[in-house]
């Protein structure tokens, strides 16, 4: 049975690159468009890892990190934030609410795939 | 909208000097009808004459500001240089409140259809990219080995061609058991031969025995026929007939033998069935599929060649797809800088009408402001005029 990642990203496109290379890992894919869906869409299924964009409307990335930390089922999912924030004040934000890891956008997909198989549980 | 701005811009330099060039000659003007009032006009002349004198001074200065303004500031936007009052708002406020928007919205629909075009594109790259994988993945699993020592991989002791090659030997080592079965039973018969012409022999001998017994019986009788009768003699004679026919028939069995012996010799018998050994037609199977898979190999070397570039151009193109994807990211990324600026306008335009008569110190602050809310690396850079250089990917672990 193949991991399953959650993409939280507001950027349609930004979405399909990393699914296709997720998918093209053997992962299993759930996409949000923000935090308020991805919070919609948790429904207690099982999510090996999740990689979260920060600045999106209506639940920013780092809110829904620190809804998903409060969340027992969801505590130690690990999370990557994947990004075009690059200011360490933000990075040192996610770090304290929890994300593993801090990617900045553009990304090599091969990037992100090492990172999601170092991290995912 | 663009030739609009640029006509407006062509013209504000002529408008200024035209402006300077009326205020010179009213001022000449005013010089010649005040000398002409003064000469001729006695006390009410001279009077009129030093009023236009003290108002020489303000048309000339004015005249200065003009042209130094239709010289200096002919790069600025001509509907903005000079601060105009309409309706009680400051006309570069309002014309910032008129203009903004629209190139908000400009910038707006060009952004959504750039990230429409740039959704579709990606879904054709995504399909090709899916189709590419699946490419590969019948080449990997369809390819056949054709690298040296490939023959004898396939027929290893262990291998399912030598299991099959066994099966196709089975019939004929059954074949070969039988007939090394039949030259047994052949060696057995001659050794019975060879007793049977012992005792042929041994027939003979006995005839020959008993040929002379019946001869001294004879004798004996024809000693005694004197005094007896003549049926010793009869005994005698069916004894030597005995002996004749006994010795007769094992020169029979002698010569037969002796046929059947020639005919049936086991070394030649051995020599017309025996001429391949199993393991000679073990070797000569061995080596006809050897041969026979080197031709089946060969064939399929170039369909495995075809194989092998369509594997490798796929591998290619998966790689320039990636590279492709990376790209694509800097198309969303145009799109992300052309909303940001798009509010960023609406926020200038807000600002603006709150703010009509900004300093300098003002327009700073504004600035300072706007570079302390960028989110990416390169903004500030841009933002100073530099050329961002983007160092690619990085990855950052807790």
């Amino acid at each position: 049975m193949s991991k399953t990642v959650m993409i939280v990203d507001d950027s349609g496109s930004f979405r399909t690159v990393v699914k296709l290379a997720l998918q093209k890992a053997g992962y299993g894919v759930v996409e949000a468009v923000d935090g308020k869906d991805a919070v919609g869409k948790l429904n207690g299924q099982k999510l090996n890892l999740i990689v979260c964009d920060v600045n999106m409307p209506n639940m920013d990335g780092l809110s829904f990190l620190r809804h998903l930390k409060t969340t027992g089922a969801y505590k130690f999912t690990p999370v990557i934030m994947l990004t075009t924030e690059s200011q360490e004040s933000k990075k040192a934000e996610g770090k304290a609410a929890g994300a593993r890891a801090w990617i900045t956008k553009p990304f090599q997909p091969s990037t992100l795939v090492d990172a999601v198989n170092k991290l995912c549980v | 909208m663009t030739t609009s701005l640029h006509n407006a811009t062509d013209a504000a330099p002529t408008l200024a000097r035209a402006r300077g060039a009326w205020r010179l000659a009213a001022a000449a003007g005013l010089v010649c009808a005040c000398g002409l009032l003064g000469w001729q006009g006695g006390a009410w002349g001279m009077g009129a004459a030093l009023a236009a004198a003290g108002a020489l001074p303000w048309l000339l200065r004015s005249r200065g500001v003009a042209g130094q303004a239709g010289q200096d500031d002919a790069a600025l936007d001509p509907l903005m240089d000079t601060p105009r009052v309409s309706g009680g708002r400051v006309g570069a406020e309002v014309m910032v409140g008129q203009v903004v928007p629209v190139w908000g919205k400009q910038l707006d629909i060009t952004r959504v259809a750039a990230a429409d075009g740039l959704g579709q594109l990606l879904d054709g790259f995504s399909q090709m990219s899916g189709a590419l994988g699946t490419l590969a993945s019948q080449i990997e699993h369809s390819q056949v080995s054709v690298a040296p020592g490939a023959v004898d991989s396939a027929l290893a002791d262990d291998s399912p061609a030598q299991a099959a090659l066994q099966a196709l030997l089975a019939p004929s080592q059954r074949a070969f058991d039988q007939r090394d079965a039949a030259v047994a039973q052949l060696v057995n018969c001659h050794n019975a031969m060879l007793e049977l012409r012992v005792l042929g022999r041994q027939a003979r001998e006995v005839g020959k025995h008993t040929r002379l017994v019946a001869f001294n019986a004879s004798i004996e009788a024809n000693r005694g026929s004197q005094g007896s009768d003549g049926g010793s003699q009869a005994v005698a004679n069916e004894t030597r007939m005995l002996a004749a026919r006994i010795a007769e028939v094992g020169e029979q069995v002698e010569r037969v033998v002796s046929r059947l012996d020639r005919e049936l010799t086991p070394e030649r018998l051995r020599g017309e069935i025996a001429d391949t050994s199993p393991e000679e037609l073990r070797m000569e199977l061995d080596l006809s599929a050897r041969t026979a898979l080197n031709g089946l190999l060969g064939a399929m070397g170039g369909a495995l060649r075809s194989s092998g570039d369509v594997k490798d151009a796929a591998e290619t193109l998966s790689q320039q797809l990636e590279a492709t994807f990376v790209h694509f990211q800097f198309g969303d990324r145009l799109s992300q800088m052309l909303d940001i600026v798009a509010k960023d306008m609406q926020n200038f335009a807000r600002w603006v009408a709150a703010n009509p008569y900004a300093t300098q110190s003002d327009a700073a602050e504004w600035l300072a402001n706007l570079e302390a809310s960028y989110t990416m690396e390169e903004q500030r850079s841009q933002h100073h005029g530099n050329v961002h250089i983007d160092r690619g990917s990085e990855i950052e672990f807790f």
